[in-house]
């Protein structure tokens, strides 16, 4: 659904300035059905790529097809819904007056916007505030109906750049629920968004960018578990259990817990059978896992900290 | 488009501009209206020194209505100038380009709707004016409608060049001051045989003469229209259909420029 092959992206300065590198060689497959994040610290570039992929700005170099269609291509954005960051949708319409805007520009019939507006209000939970103007609304309710006006034309593609910006708590569930919905109807969503928490709840694959370059990109799994780390839940008591400098070392224990690094995730077998000699009945063994934002703070640590995103003229 | 028309009828309506071409059309309405007291003034002392009375009356609402037009035109690039760049602006650019239409619809739909949605209101409140003045003066609908005409065109050819410098200046005071510089440009190159005469130079003369012809010409078009509202002939069309021409080709220029532009 979403390709790119070596895209890159490289702002230019002025006269003296330097121009600045956005994205530096992005290559990502992301397909329908999941639902993809893509996470980094300010500037990393995940915006530019966002708009990259809808047209909006202009890649130096690569390649990039979204829906089967390069980007200045209209029809690629004919099954794309987006809510853009910091919107500024016009405050002088109101709820209804925006989709109804959206699906027009979409292409819509006048008869099958006016279907679709109230199931989509009832979606973002907005019902009740259709007919007030952009201008009276809250944060979280420019949110919400900023959801509803990207879903007016079906979209097999939803791209949303910090959709639970400003939203309460309440609100945040609300949207991920609504999200949840979309990858259930079979649709791609990219999630663009600082609230690693909010990712790590609906991600399937999450990418990692780092000054315009993608340092880790794997599932929301396989990058919190820490493959060598193991809790195992045993009845100790007061036996005495080793772990050979060979295969790993003991970080804690106590008379119910043990937990181990490895230095292969297999030499588990061999603890096992050390509980199972001594006659110490396990009850769950469970690999240690990072939070996605432990492991977005270890991947960006560890990408080199060299004046990157910069270039001479 | 049909989104478009709405989107810039709602905004219209949002920014109260209706109410300030209510409140001009009143008082030209009701300068018409008194007007009649003229009229009959003047059936009673019979031939006026300055010809005939009819004449008169007909070449005064003629002026009142070409100077209504003006005002409503250069109040509809003034109030629009900011239109483009306030699209364009970031997180409304994100909103409008990235559905599923081109960007030389989106300018061409912006500018369409824009062109019908104030041309309507000034052609409503200028046909009203028209109507009082038919029924006051027992003047021809019909003669009247051709200065209305004449400043829609005229209405256009402004927007695109407002829309021209929004897009690529980005901000709407730059895109009224463009304008502004155009019509300055345009009114001295009507003197520009004079100019010529004065720096005495071929160069300046081609240039002028260039410029002349290139730039539309907003002193002259009304004149057109007063002309065929009093049946005069008219002695050259050239100030017209260069200015469409100038019209046509910057929408053309403007399109590729667009296109480049990041958002």
């Amino acid at each position: 659904m979403i390709y790119s092959e070596e895209l890159t992206k490289i702002y230019k300065g002025g006269l003296k300035k330097r121009g600045i590198v956005a994205l530096d060689r992005v290559s990502l497959s992301i397909q329908a059905g999941e639902i993809f994040g893509l996470l980094g610290p300010n500037g990393a570039g995940k915006t530019t790529f966002l708009k990259i992929i809808l047209g909006l700005t202009k890649s130096t170099s690569g390649r990039v097809e979204i829906a089967g269609f390069r980007p200045d291509d209209a029809r690629s954005r004919l099954r794309v819904g987006y809510l853009p960051e910091n919107h500024s949708f016009p405050s002088y319409l109101s709820g209804i007056e925006m989709i109804r805007l959206s699906g027009k520009m979409c292409g819509l019939g006048s008869s099958e916007i006016s279907d679709r507006i109230p199931s989509l209000l009832q979606q973002v939970g907005m019902e009740r505030w259709g007919t007030t103007k952009l201008r009276k609304y809250s944060k979280g309710m420019l949110q919400r109906i900023g959801i509803a006006q990207a879903l007016i034309n079906n979209p097999d593609i939803v791209l949303l750049d910090e959709p639970t910006d400003g939203v309460d708590p309440v609100g945040r569930v609300e949207i991920r629920d609504v999200l949840k919905k979309i990858k259930e109807e079979g649709k791609l969503i990219v999630l663009n968004s600082h609230l690693l928490s909010e990712v790590e709840a609906v991600a399937d694959r999450v990418a990692i960018l780092q000054r315009g370059r993608v340092v880790k990109i794997n599932t929301v799994d396989e990058l919190t578990i820490r493959g060598t780390q193991f809790e195992i839940n045993a009845d100790i008591g007061n036996k005495l259990i080793e772990v050979p400098e060979e295969i790993g070392k003991k970080l804690n224990m106590s008379t119910t817990k043990l937990v181990v690094e490895l230095r292969e995730e297999s030499q588990i077998n061999f603890i096992i059978d050390d509980l199972r000699m001594k006659k110490i009945n396990i009850r769950s063994i469970v690999p240690i896992r990072l939070t996605l934002e432990q492991s977005f703070m270890e991947a960006v640590s560890d990408s080199p900290t060299t004046p990157g995103g910069e270039v001479t003229p | 488009m049909r989104g478009f028309v709405g989107d810039t009828y709602a905004e219209m309506m949002d920014r109260k501009i209706v109410w300030v071409f209510g409140f001009i059309t009143i008082i030209g309405v009701l300068a018409i209206s008194a007007s009649g007291k003229m009229t009959i003034d003047m059936q009673f002392q019979g031939a006026s020194p300055l010809g005939d009375p009819s004449e008169i009356i007909l070449l005064s609402v003629v002026k009142g209505l070409d100077f209504f037009l003006w005002l409503s035109v250069f109040l509809t690039v003034m109030a629009t100038a900011g239109l483009m760049p306030s699209i364009l602006s970031k997180g409304r650019a994100e909103y409008y380009l990235s559905k599923s239409v081109s960007r030389a619809t989106v300018l061409l739909s912006k500018l369409f709707s824009v062109f019908f949605v104030y041309g309507g209101l000034i052609a409503i409140c200028s046909l009203l004016l028209v109507l009082t003045a038919t029924v006051v003066h027992s003047l021809s609908f019909t003669v009247l409608l051709y200065p209305i005409v004449v400043y829609m065109i005229l209405l256009f050819i402004w927007l695109t060049i407002t829309f021209f410098a929004g897009i690529i200046l980005g901000s709407g005071t730059m895109a009224i001051m463009t304008a502004v510089i155009v019509w300055v440009v345009q009114f001295a190159l009507q003197f520009r045989e004079g100019i010529a005469r004065f720096v005495d130079s071929s160069v300046t003369k081609f240039i002028t003469d260039a410029l002349y012809y290139i730039l539309p010409k907003f002193s002259q078009i009304p004149d057109l229209g007063e002309a065929l509202a009093l049946g005069h002939p008219v002695e050259s069309w050239l100030p017209l259909w260069t200015s469409i021409l100038f019209a046509c080709s910057i929408v053309i220029i403007t399109i590729p420029l667009f296109n480049r532009r990041d958002y």
